[in-house]
């Protein structure tokens, strides 16, 4: 067996390992993922009919809406996940042991994609039963590498929030407190274009409105460039590398304390 | 055989605390080591560092060829370790458990004989959440064996056990000693050293006070031994020089460094006088009292060491 085939299995394992416990973990798999669809019903239901800017709000939420879940399972789950892993000691249990530091990060984030693929499926297809809301098939490029570089720019960034968080207890909270404000001023709730042009700047050059953006693009029906937005790729592009380099350089295996 | 691991000069500073300073010792291979000590005598410190979790401040250190520090792989494949806090994840299987353990190795042992070695064959469906702190550390255990290692380090795999559970996990670390793996145990129980060890390193205040064989150690009259009997109305005991003697209503207790030779000369008298020692029991030293006998001969004994 070659050194990348071994890799590839030994990660395989990881991730069937992660998923056990992620499913088996009933708190983690409600939060992370039955709430962005649970959201998406109860708000398409609320005021998805109504309309803003000649447009049915549906229209503004699913996107919003499958970026807050595409976070949930990315950068909350990694986030949250890791952080106790190494805050109870498991980490450093299993650093014990020949598996690499690669092996296990790899594993984690494969099994972090694996969840937001169900979801982001789940999410298509409940919002074109429920809502009549779909993705053009001139679109489905776009809306793949969109999903695709906010996945990774995610994972990134999840796996380097959880360097300064010091306890397993504080890490849902902490987590939560980074990005559920971002996710309301950025408008993920609502429409993209919330806020004056300064608020719009500022969460602009962070990694989540540029999501909102690229996704609401993706949906909507007769954009031009093919639902494409590179300069909102870029965005997650440059903080997905910034984070992946962070939570490289500083991987612990052992508890804060 | 050589040596499994090889300590000389070792320090641990801390800012302006010296947890261990300057310990030597080494552990031949097949053997099992203990390191007995109260709690805060640097055991952990010590033993973590032998396994790579933490670097050393000076002296060399050597485990089955390799500088611990920095962990390297072909060490962790060759070493298994359990921890002092066990920590496992509550959602797997017990079986699901030890398989993933398996599956980081290049040689496991079979997920049956695992399960065999720690007495958990009818847990193994069970979830790991579900279990008793005791069955915990046994999984634990299972974990640690789970890559067939030559040497492994076991960080007071007892404490807080209740008595049956602490006699399985001993039958499961004697199991391993039958397998001829090398064996480093931390424990602040002078029984489970008596019990598994063939060597103990006395640890006080961050440096090794002795280092014998636990019936050595013993012999070294580092604290006395007590006898205690009823003995009905205030005879004329005879005492050997000494020997003091304490009673509480018909319960005689009499501490001597030479508990033979205070049991002769008392089985004579009871012979001559017609009576018997009753609830005779002859109590060796607490850990607590060969750790002040030691603390207060410290300076010489290190010495003596030495």
């Amino acid at each position: 067996m070659t050194a990348v085939t071994t890799t590839v299995r030994a990660t395989g394992r990881r991730v069937r390992l992660e998923q056990l416990c992620f499913w088996r973990h009933r708190q983690m798999a409600f939060f992370t993922f039955l709430l962005p669809v649970a959201l998406l019903v109860l708000l398409g239901e609320m005021n998805g009919h109504n309309r803003y800017q000649g447009v049915h709000v549906i229209d503004w939420e699913v996107p919003g809406l499958l970026a807050f879940g595409l976070i949930s399972a990315t950068y909350t789950n990694l986030a949250i996940n890791v952080t106790s892993l190494r805050e109870t000691g498991i980490l450093k249990r299993l650093r014990a042991t020949p598996l690499s530091a690669r092996t296990f990060v790899l594993g984690q984030i494969g099994s972090s994609l694996l969840v937001a693929g169900y979801l982001t499926t789940i999410f298509v297809i409940a919002a074109r039963a429920l809502f009549g809301v779909s993705v053009p098939l001139s679109h489905v490029p776009a809306v793949l590498i969109t999903l695709l570089v906010g996945a990774a720019c995610f994972c990134a960034l999840g796996l380097a929030v959880t360097i300064p968080i010091r306890s397993a207890e504080a890490a849902s909270p902490i987590v939560q407190a980074t990005y559920i404000p971002l996710a309301l001023v950025s408008g993920v709730f609502f429409t993209p274009d919330t806020g004056g042009p300064v608020l719009r700047a500022v969460t602009g050059a962070l990694p989540l409105r540029p999501l909102a953006a690229a996704l609401d693009a993706c949906f909507a029906h007769g954009a031009p460039g093919g639902g494409w937005r590179p300069a909102d790729l870029a965005v997650m592009a440059a903080w997905g590398a910034a984070g992946a380099v962070m939570a490289w350089r500083a991987f612990r295996w052992t508890p804060s304390h | 055989m050589g040596n499994a691991i090889e300590v000389h000069g070792m320090t641990k500073r801390y800012g302006n605390h010296e947890a261990v300073r300057g310990i030597d010792f080494e552990v031949a291979a097949g053997e099992v080591f203990c390191l007995l000590g109260p709690n805060g005598a640097g055991k952990t410190t010590t033993v973590e560092i032998l396994e790579g979790f933490r670097s050393r401040t000076a002296g060399t250190v050597r485990v089955l060829g390799f500088d611990p520090e920095g962990q390297p792989v072909e060490l962790r494949e060759r070493i298994g370790i359990v921890l002092q806090e066990c920590a496992l994840p509550g959602e797997l299987r017990v079986a699901e458990l030890v398989d993933s353990y398996r599956s980081y190795y290049r040689h496991p042992l079979a997920l049956a004989d695992l399960l065999a070695a720690v007495d958990l064959e009818d847990d193994a469906r069970r979830l790991v959440r579900d279990l008793s702190g005791g069955q915990r550390r046994r999984v634990d255990l299972a974990l640690a064996l789970a890559g067939d290692p030559e040497l492994i380090f076991l960080d007071e795999p007892t404490t807080g056990f209740d008595p049956a559970a602490r006699h399985r996990s001993w039958q499961a670390i004697r199991n391993l000693v039958a397998l001829g793996k090398t064996v480093v145990l931390t424990t602040h129980y002078m029984d489970e050293a008596q019990e598994l060890a063939d060597r103990v390193a006395v640890v006080v205040r961050g440096r090794i006070a002795a280092c014998d064989t636990p019936g050595r150690l013993a012999d070294r009259q580092l604290a006395p031994v007590r006898v205690s009997f009823d003995v009905p109305g205030e005879p004329d005991l005879p005492l050997i020089e000494g020997a003091t003697v304490h009673c509480r209503g018909e319960r005689v207790t009499i501490t001597t460094f030479d508990a033979e030779g205070q049991l002769d000369v008392l089985f004579r008298w009871a012979k001559r006088h017609h009576t018997r020692l009753a609830g005779l029991s002859v109590s060796p030293p607490t850990l607590e009292e060969v750790y002040l006998g030691l603390t207060g001969a410290e300076d010489g004994v290190r010495e003596g060491v030495a």
